[in-house]
């Protein structure tokens, strides 16, 4: 017994000696690691600058898009998860932009996913205009295209810092690190025009424009989805702040025209590039409510008769409204579906932020990340009514009704010809593109034109992490009375 | 009876030959297996050591970040979850390079990390440790997700991480 016994307790030493040694069996690196690994081949280079063009189409089509539709009134919510009810309720809340809300995601995210991509593309750039560095790809010299794509992603990406927030970093591959300031969104929109503008002239006669491994378009696409791109931007400077917010709209409606004549809308691919934001939006509880249903500002826009859909839910509960009765719209069947049920509406917190109605368009079985499906970031109608507005703001009204008019889908819709212009694109803004295109597209429009509700925010101010890190005081926007507050009534 | 049984068994054990030797064999093999799985399965680590050190999570190979994956720190082990990114003493949670937002009736939502993201979320968990280092070049960090770290104490920081983890470590004073 006192054999085996110590036998047993000696092998029980080893193991643990040998467990504790392999602990130390560290390698000791004091040669220093090459910092600039990640640049050291061509071909991670090409997956650097590839994978930020899904990188950045996917974080245009991601849920931060949700809070922007909350401030356009497109969609409703009570849940405070995340912070959703805190950019839906009404009275307008000021946007809680504290290092000590646990919920800054909608806030912080976009920024620093935006000026990651940033980084990427300056990366490529340093590395081609500064260190005059040639790509090759298998024996081919794919400099031109990986400058024109590096371009693109800064611009697309400034350019949505430009529209989300009030003002940001412009970096490029000579900034000065160290003596970085903040640009006002007017500034930061004309560097990313001018970039994406720069990416078109870069980019060479047999360009290939990848948006993620299996799928790429050719350059006369590429060019007609970046000159959509730069004009939509550009449009995205007018706001009501403080930053000068000309526009050249004659500049504007010919980058339309030379934009995209389909709908640019890369299929799907599973676990890379997918409408994460739809998918969330679109969600379907079991009772057939939507998780984030449909603002009753839809209802109340497609009835047109404001004692049978209010602007608001009425917040006596003996009331449930009924269907939509009065429209000749056919998208509206379509694309929304009616139900009694609640779902995760809670009274207590306010019964006016109910809606009867949930999304049907784009819904796909509660899962949009799935190969093959519609990823819905550039649509030929939101075009038609960029230019469309465009002609309006310029004052060719007659030429903007026409624009609206002759869209396709506008044209199917079984509505007469519209008269209004301003009235007409807010109607198709919160229809026809609803869900449908990239973040804040409802918001930007309606900021445009004073359609906000009051106190809604004009625009996100700089994380208040990153101010603490810039050793700059706190700031937020919204609220009633607030700064960079929408003054209101807007379309209520 | 049972005790007796076993207590005669032992018996037998210790006293015949044959059995000890099968015994000293399976021991033997036993300790080979341990010397050459026990470590051989172990990872390798690679440390970097000084006292100015930057940090930056590589962008090509972020994604390769999943649920377990960890360096050190020196004595704050820094781990990567699906969910529940948290901090507590001597330990960072960080979030996988995707992971679960939320989930809703048992369906996950998930969204996906990045390299400036992750620097200002390992910022934000250092501000705890103060008093053992100090964070500057602070718009390397918003605009290039570089964290620049420099001891307060008189030892190097030193950084214990998998050959393979995607973070850059450039010592900039040893």
């Amino acid at each position: 017994m006192k054999y085996l016994t110590n036998k047993y307790l000696g092998f029980l030493f080893a193991a643990a000696t040998l467990v504790v040694s392999c602990e130390e069996l560290d390698v000791e690196n004091l040669n220093q690691p090459d910092a600039e690994r990640a640049l050291s081949s061509d071909s991670d280079i090409i997956s650097l600058i590839d994978g930020s063009v899904t990188d950045t189409f996917y974080n245009l089509i991601n849920l931060p898009g949700a809070y922007f539709n909350f401030l356009a009134d497109q969609i409703s919510t009570t849940n405070a998860y995340l912070d959703f009810w805190g950019f839906a309720d009404q009275p307008r809340r000021a946007i809680n932009n504290s290092t000590t809300n646990s919920n800054l995601y909608p806030i912080s995210s976009p920024w620093s996913v935006y000026n990651q991509s940033i980084y990427n593309a300056n990366v490529i750039l340093r590395l081609v205009n500064v260190d005059n560095r040639s790509i090759m790809d298998e024996g081919v010299d794919v400099t031109a295209a990986k400058k024109a794509t590096a371009l693109f992603v800064r611009g697309l990406s400034l350019g949505t810092i430009g529209m989300i927030y009030d003002k940001g970093y412009r970096v490029d591959e000579n900034s000065d690190l160290g003596a970085l300031e903040f640009e006002d969104y007017s500034a930061l929109i004309g560097y990313a025009v001018s970039d994406i503008g720069a990416a078109i002239d870069a980019a060479p006669a047999d360009f290939q424009f990848q948006i993620y491994d299996g799928y790429t378009i050719d350059r006369a696409t590429f060019v007609k989805v970046a000159n959509s791109f730069r004009a939509k931007i550009a449009m995205g400077v007018k706001r009501g702040g403080a930053a000068d917010e000309t526009i050249n709209y004659a500049q504007v409606i010919s980058w339309l025209d030379a934009g995209i004549t389909e709908d640019f809308d890369p299929p799907a691919s599973n676990g890379v590039l997918f409408n994460n934001g739809q998918d969330w939006m679109t969600y379907t509880l079991s009772d057939n409510s939507g998780y984030m249903p449909v603002d009753q500002k839809i209802p109340f826009l497609a009835q047109g008769d404001e004692s049978v859909q209010p602007k608001d839910y009425p917040t006596d509960a003996s009331i449930i409204l009924g269907p939509i009765t009065n429209t000749t719209d056919s998208r509206i069947d379509n694309y929304f579906a009616y139900t009694t049920n609640f779902g995760y509406l809670r009274e207590s917190r306010g019964r006016h932020l109910f809606s009867n109605y949930r999304h049907t368009r784009f819904f796909t079985g509660n899962n949009r990340n799935q190969d093959g499906l519609s990823t819905n970031i550039f649509s030929k109608a939101e075009a038609n009514y960029l230019k469309a507005e465009a002609q309006l703001l310029s004052g060719d009204n007659t030429g903007a009704l026409a624009t609206i008019n002759a869209s396709a889908e506008r044209a199917a819709s079984g509505l007469p010809a519209a008269t209004n212009a301003a009235a007409a694109l807010h109607y198709e803004y919160s229809i026809e593109l609803h869900l449908n295109g990239t973040i804040g597209t409802n918001h930007f429009f309606m900021r445009r034109h004073n359609l906000l509700q009051a106190g809604t925010p004009l625009h996100y101010p700089v994380p208040a992490g990153e101010l603490e890190i810039s050793g700059l005081d706190p700031y937020t926007f919204g609220g009633p009375g607030g700064d960079a507050a929408a003054s209101g009534p807007g379309w209520k | 009876m049972e005790i007796i049984f076993l207590k005669k068994t032992l018996f037998l054990l210790r006293t015949t030959t044959v059995v000890r030797s099968f015994f000293m064999k399976k021991f033997i093999f036993l300790l080979v297996l341990l010397v050459t799985f026990g470590c051989a399965k172990e990872e390798q680590w690679v440390v970097h050591q000084g006292m100015i050190v930057q940090l930056q999570y590589d962008p090509i190979a972020i994604g390769t970040i999943d649920e377990g994956d960890r360096f050190w720190l020196d004595a704050i082990k820094v781990s990567h979850k699906k969910k529940e990114v948290s901090a507590t003493k001597n330990s960072i949670v960080l979030p996988t390079s995707t992971y679960v937002v939320t989930k809703i009736k048992d369906r996950p939502f998930m969204d996906r990390s990045n390299p400036i993201g992750y620097a200002l979320r390992l910022y934000n968990a250092l501000l705890s440790y103060n008093q053992a280092y100090q964070i500057t070049k602070l718009p390397l960090l918003q605009t290039q997700g570089i964290l620049t770290l420099h001891s307060k104490t008189e030892q190097p920081i030193r950084l214990k991480m998998p050959p393979d983890y995607p973070l850059i470590v450039k010592v900039i004073k040893e």
